[in-house]
């Protein structure tokens, strides 16, 4: 198949690609880029809770904990009562 | 197995003997306060509402059979007065809970085999892991010596231990690594795992996010904390 010219793709399309190239990133521990990824993904597409998840994940795993909470506070007022991010919360609270 | 007793049910005891319950140990809880004996019922071997300051109470419920009684009262006069009480039927370790060093000392005078401090100590933990963001974790093992957890300081990513040489460096032992795996959950979901890595070999590397769980002395990890 064809790739899409960058012109023919929605922001949001846009977004998820940069979503998966960010959990590839955290999945090699280079969190630094994971986080860059997962910023460009936001700006594009701000009302998909999982890109702000996987975001508080990777900031859990470099130890950023008020970042990590911001991040699942955000995944949660987009989509509320999403269980994995509450879940994540909930263990930071007494961080 | 071991037999446990716990006298005085507030927040501290209820805490106590779940725990104990939990990992598999037999637990005897008791209170005045039927309220709290209801509460816990379900949680613990036998639970018995009783005056605990009353020698024939406790031997009724067959504390005498105990290996270890924690006490924690937070009336002063009654929990000295069931620390000695217990000491004198013979349970061979009683610990009890002060709520200040006065209450301590009166307490190790009438026999008790270890006095704990739950807010004094959670409160040095507190403060250590909010005045210090890097630090996880603090318990202090002596007036001198603690055990902390520690975000790896950045200089150290990147290098082994046997590079690092932390103990003849800093006068620290690092008796584990708490690592942080990264993965993707069964439903796609970017995850964590964690890995505790006890006594690490010389040529295990620290990596970005690692948390080091240190046992030193406190100017020692004071210095490290500077990193």
């Amino acid at each position: 198949m064809r790739k899409k010219r960058d012109e023919e793709r929605s922001p949001e399309e846009t977004a998820q690609e940069h979503l998966e190239l960010g959990k590839f990133y955290f999945l090699n521990q280079r969190f630094d880029e994971a986080i860059e990824q997962l910023k460009k993904a936001a700006s594009f597409d701000d009302r998909n809770a999982d890109i702000y998840f996987s975001l508080g994940v990777v900031y859990v795993a470099i130890n950023q904990i008020p970042n990590a909470k911001e991040s699942f506070e955000k995944a949660l007022e987009i989509r509320p009562g999403m269980k994995s991010a509450q879940e994540h919360l909930d263990k930071l609270i007494g961080v | 197995m071991r037999q446990f007793a716990v006298i005085g049910l507030g927040r501290f005891g209820q805490s106590v003997a779940k725990t104990l319950e939990e990992r598999g140990f037999e637990v005897l809880a008791c209170d005045s306060d039927e309220e709290k004996v209801a509460e816990i019922a379900d949680h613990v071997t036998h639970a018995v509402q009783l005056d605990a300051t009353e020698e024939k109470a406790l031997r009724s419920v067959g504390v005498t059979e105990m290996d270890v009684a924690v006490v924690s009262v937070g009336e002063i006069s009654s929990s000295i007065l069931i620390t000695l009480l217990l000491k004198e039927l013979g349970v061979p370790l009683v610990a009890s809970k002060a709520v200040d060093s006065l209450h301590a000392k009166v307490l190790r005078r009438v026999g008790a085999d270890r006095v704990i401090f739950p807010e004094r100590d959670m409160g040095v933990r507190v403060a250590e892991s909010l005045s210090t963001p890097r630090i996880f974790d603090y318990i202090e093992v002596s007036p001198t010596h603690s055990i902390v957890e520690l975000v790896a300081p950045k200089s150290f990513n990147g290098k082994t231990m046997r590079e690092l040489d932390i103990r003849a460096t800093y006068g620290v032992n690092v008796i584990a690594i708490k690592r942080k795996k990264p993965k993707i959950s069964e439903e796609g979901e970017s995850a964590i795992e964690e890995e505790f890595i006890l006594g690490p070999a010389a040529d295990e590397e620290i990596v970005l996010g690692d948390l080091l769980v240190l046992l030193g002395q406190d100017k020692e990890i004071e210095r490290l904390k500077e990193l």
